[in-house]
């Protein structure tokens, strides 16, 4: 019988990470980039970094478009992507030419307009300013910084599905939601106390 | 806004943490997982180690069982990162993608490279088109030369001809997702970071600065920012010793008016 909780395997992420979290909670969870373990799993985490194009790539390549686009929209099944994994839910993204992404949620992924003297990438603790309210941010302060590491972000075309945004002299998406389709820009798995928190959250929601 | 970061630096040499001066000479500090638990417990923003073996970049050291016996880089990561949930950035001997690679897949988020770079410029290219530019480090040590500029030092020893100042921009134009610039000069000395350095490079380029060599008081920290313009400041020696130090450090540059991370949120 395979795990509830599939940590999703994308070749190009820090799943030892987030594994580390999942074991410091003591949550059980099978490490998979298998489709079949994707339609039978209960809860899925999608995490990813380096590009949208290559995320998506090795997404493809394992054959897991169809099944996980199935698992979140005619499945419902509760998903959490983490950065390039929340990314990637968006139907297109420009980073290093044109890459056609999951789609769930509408918009696309594009380089942060930061003002004059910003720099890029967007790397460190920040604030986050909330839309709505969130199962992902129980019991956190609001003030709680988390960490980003990113030069790109996400653009819904539904500003209904924004949780919350960060400040980096523009407002950057930071977590959306949408009914059982969640994504975090940040890194919760490095943000100590409040990534602990929030991925309990969602594993226990 | 982003907060600005305060980084311990460790130095790894031959498995274990050790404290240098001038990039010569070398104390032993101990375990590197002894340190973990503290930083962990202070709300450290993050970590960097840079592993300073001699002959680490080359063959040589890599298949040193001395070494091997003490730490293998990727067990040292490993055994960090699963009790420090905190961007980690692992650097020194980065001679391949396959060594980013497995850096990254083993729980590093981020690697420096130095001597490559210099060698291979397009290697940085090539990382960050593999892992992403955020994941790239330029590590660019420096040292003063007579006529006032900036040389880069090469394998933590060897002075080239090659201008700090022309190396960061040449850098990010590559594809370097952030610099780690390091004062040979002042490596140890406590007397503060090479201020003019600090802010020649920080206005070079527009990807972030971690400032680093020479802190021996919190002062330095605050200066790096506000007259250094870097984005991050880290230290090696200065938390080393001292009990509470990132408390104490974090307290003055929150006092100082920075915009910094406070500890417990």
């Amino acid at each position: 019988m395979s795990a509830k909780l599939i940590l999703l395997k994308t070749g190009v992420a820090n799943i030892f990470s987030v594994a580390n979290i999942l074991d410091y909670l003591g949550v059980s969870y099978q490490i998979s980039d298998d489709a079949a373990d994707v339609a039978r799993a209960e809860k899925i985490i999608l995490p990813g970094v380096g590009s949208y194009g290559k995320v998506m790539q090795q997404v493809r390549t394992r054959g897991l478009v169809e099944p996980l686009r199935e698992a979140m929209t005619i499945q419902k099944k509760p998903l959490l992507g983490i950065c390039v994994g929340m990314q990637i839910l968006s139907q297109i993204g420009y980073e290093f030419g044109e890459h056609e992404g999951l789609g769930v949620l509408e918009g696309s992924v594009a380089k942060i307009e930061a003002p004059q003297g910003v720099r890029l990438p967007h790397v460190g603790w920040n604030e986050l300013k909330f839309e709505k309210k969130s199962v992902l941010f129980r019991n956190i302060a609001p003030e709680t910084c988390f960490y980003f590491l990113h030069s790109y972000a996400m653009k819904p075309e539904s500003a209904s599905d924004v949780i919350c945004t960060t400040d980096y002299g523009v407002p950057v998406v930071a977590a959306v939601e949408r009914e059982n389709i969640f994504g975090v820009q940040f890194h919760p798995e490095k943000s100590q106390e409040g990534g602990i928190t929030l991925i309990r959250n969602f594993v226990e929601a | 806004m982003v907060k600005n970061r305060l980084i311990p630096c460790l130095f790894l040499r031959k498995g274990m943490l050790v404290q240098s001066r001038g990039f010569k000479r070398y104390q032993l500090l101990g375990n590197p997982l002894v340190a973990v638990d503290r930083y962990n417990q202070w709300g450290v923003d993050e970590l960097v180690y840079i592993d300073i073996t001699p002959g680490i970049y080359n063959e040589q050291a890599r298949d040193d069982v001395a070494i091997k016996q003490h730490g293998d880089i990727l067990e040292i990561i490993r055994a960090v990162s699963k009790r420090c949930f905190m961007p980690l950035t692992f650097g020194g001997g980065v001679r391949t993608l396959d060594d980013i690679g497995s850096r990254l897949s083993n729980g590093a988020d981020k690697v420096t490279v130095n001597t490559k770079a210099v060698e291979d410029p397009d290697f940085i290219t090539a990382a960050a088109r593999e892992f992403g530019a955020q994941c790239i480090i330029l590590s660019l040590d420096c040292t003063r030369a007579a006529d006032g500029t900036y040389k880069v030092v090469k394998g933590g020893r060897a002075t080239t001809d090659l201008d700090a100042i022309v190396w960061a921009k040449r850098a990010e134009e590559l594809g370097a997702g952030e610099i780690f610039l390091n004062s040979v000069d002042r490596d140890g000395t406590g007397k503060g970071y090479d201020l003019e350095l600090v802010k020649a490079v920080s206005t070079a380029v527009k990807i972030p600065v971690i400032a680093c060599g020479g802190v021996g008081e919190w002062r330095h920290l605050v200066e790096g920012i506000t007259q250094g313009e870097a984005s991050a400041v880290a230290a090696a020696n200065v938390f080393s010793y001292k009990e509470q130090s990132i408390i104490e450090a974090k307290r003055y540059m929150v006092e100082a008016g920075l915009n910094v991370r406070k500890l417990g949120i």
